[in-house]
């Protein structure tokens, strides 16, 4: 008994050891390097992923204003078998406080309708993977970014092990902006999501600029002009609805004395609405449960009394009459009540005869 | 400063722990009762099952509250989450009343196999829930495959839930009074 015992905590412990990485993946989110290591499962199960990073940024990268990144992941199917790939756009490798937000940059697009530094893939179907990202940086100089991911491998020595992989560093010069560029406005946010069905109303605030363009279309689809109109500090336009959770690309071309310059295509993705519950009916259905819960446990049992009361009958019989050995009651002299038989009687005759029946 | 999801996660274990030590406990007291009548091992594992019962219950309260305030949007904008409270607030009443029932009307006897088996519910209620919560942040758990709980939920609208509160405070103060009348 004691070794079966022994033998089935031991089981216990090595069971988790067995388990695989992350299979599902932990969503689109703001992540330090770490997680490449430890979110995946443990860090000591990792192996080195082979894959092969780039990381495609413009000619001029001005300070406060939206820059396109676009990373690039190769090798897949070819180094790696891959089903589901995390990708990290990093400003460090400490492992914490790497996230690009931590180091002067904001994320504006992370190009899945989020403002993310990590992304998930579920699979990818070609060699290559880019992802592009929108940041603005907010002071000027040399900036270091990197490009990690994390993936699993269906095939080769090491499948079924979770593995991470970092780029070596990117350097992107930030620069002042020139004299009279037409720009966005640095505080300006483009929008990242929207709700299937609703058109979308821009409002671009901008400097330097005396005509604004907009431009939208679906990813590498056909490009169309939306009607701008100035209204105030900005320039409105309207973008139109999606009929479906999908993707719409966006950019302005700005025109004033300086050159046209054009912003990086912003993603707009459309979603299903998102799922709400009434907040009153959960919180009450929740003090439902507890009380049912409760109730359940408590109105299911026997009451004490029935306990109590056979005690309480225990104790009569015994300082009672002594029929317990004769099996029954004493007989009345008339004999067993008209119906009555002697089980009958051995069960409610006392009752009978002190007048309770 | 302490962060909810920090204070959330340290909580949760607390009441993950407490309840499973609780739960083990409740199912060997079971098992020990079948196989001998009295013994010293079956009053450590009684005592062993409440007190972790109760630790976890104190606990309860504290990481339902900081999970409430570390999902950013509320607990109602997710299935998963409006499951996770119902759970664990099932859980909490199941622990509450295994703990009111033995302080109050342990019967050593026939009973005590159905109080085993809800302590043992009340533990299950719990692990559960912390598993909802490892498929809502990691996207894995155990109950992975139980893709029922992640899109649906079973929301009782408000007057079903008070009905629910009225019908079984009647029937617990009915039955007090009936006690009273006949004891």
């Amino acid at each position: 008994m004691r070794s079966k015992l022994v033998l089935l905590l031991v089981l216990s412990l090595l069971l988790p050891l067995h388990v695989s990485g992350n299979k599902g993946g932990v969503g689109n989110g703001l992540e330090d390097m770490q997680c490449g290591g430890a979110c995946h499962g443990d860090a000591n199960q990792n192996a080195t992923s082979n894959l092969q990073f780039n990381l495609l940024q413009p000619e001029s990268v001005w300070v406060g204003q939206p820059t396109e990144l676009t990373v690039q992941i190769s090798g897949f199917g070819v180094l790696h078998d891959v089903d589901q790939v995390g990708v990290f756009l990093l400003s460090s490798t400490n492992a914490n406080g790497d996230i690009p937000t931590s180091n002067g940059w904001e994320i504006l697009s992370d190009g899945f309708g989020g403002v993310n530094n990590y992304i998930e893939y579920s699979s990818v179907d070609s060699p290559t993977l880019s992802h592009t990202w929108i940041l603005r940086p907010d002071e000027i100089g040399q900036k270091t970014l990197y490009v990690s991911v994390h993936h699993g491998d269906n095939t080769g020595s090491n499948a079924g092990r979770p593995f991470s992989g970092v780029s070596q560093p990117f350097l992107v010069s930030v620069e002042p902006i020139p004299d009279n560029l037409p720009r966005l406005h640095p505080d300006y946010k483009p929008p990242t999501s929207r709700e299937i069905g609703q058109t979308t109303e821009l409002c671009i605030a901008t400097i330097d600029t005396d005509d604004v363009t907009i431009e939208w279309r679906e990813p590498l689809g056909s490009t169309y002009q939306a009607n701008t109109a100035q209204a105030g500090d900005c320039w409105t336009a309207e973008l139109p609805a999606a009929l479906s959770a999908s993707t719409l690309e966006w950019r302005a071309l700005l025109d004033g004395e300086g050159p046209q310059q054009s912003t990086p295509w912003f993603s707009l993705t459309s979603v299903e609405p998102p799922w709400e519950a009434d907040e009153t009916a959960l919180r009450l259905q929740s003090i439902a449960h507890v009380i049912f819960f409760f109730g359940l446990v408590l109105l299911v049992r026997k009451p004490n009394r029935v306990h109590e009361d056979s005690k309480q009958y225990e104790t009569s019989l015994d300082d009672g009459p002594d029929f317990v050995s004769n099996e029954h009651p004493p007989l009345p002299p008339e004999g067993l009540p008209q119906g009555w038989t002697m089980e009958d009687w051995r069960v409610y005759g006392l009752d009978y005869l002190e007048g309770r029946l | 400063m302490i962060e909810s999801a920090t204070f959330h996660v340290i909580s949760t274990e607390l009441v993950v722990g407490s309840f499973a030590l609780a739960g083990l406990c409740f199912v060997l007291h079971s098992f020990v009762s079948m196989r001998k009548s009295k013994t010293q091992i079956r009053f450590v594992l009684d005592a062993t099952a409440h007190v972790a019962l109760l630790f976890g219950f104190l606990a309860l309260p504290f990481a339902i509250l900081s999970g409430m305030a570390a999902s950013p949007s509320g607990t109602h904008t997710s299935p998963l989450l409006v499951n996770k409270m119902l759970l664990s607030t099932g859980g909490g009443g199941l622990a509450l009343g295994v703990l009111y029932a033995r302080w109050k009307m342990y019967d050593d006897g026939s009973s005590m196999h159905l109080h085993n088996a809800f302590g043992a519910l009340s533990t299950a209620c719990m692990l559960l829930t912390a598993s909802l919560g490892g498929t809502y942040s990691r996207g894995d758990s155990f109950t992975e495959s139980l893709t029922y709980v992640k899109t649906n939920t079973l929301l009782m609208p408000t007057w079903m839930s008070i009905a629910v509160i009225a019908i079984i405070l009647a029937a617990l103060l009915f039955r007090r009074f009936s006690a009273v009348k006949h004891g």
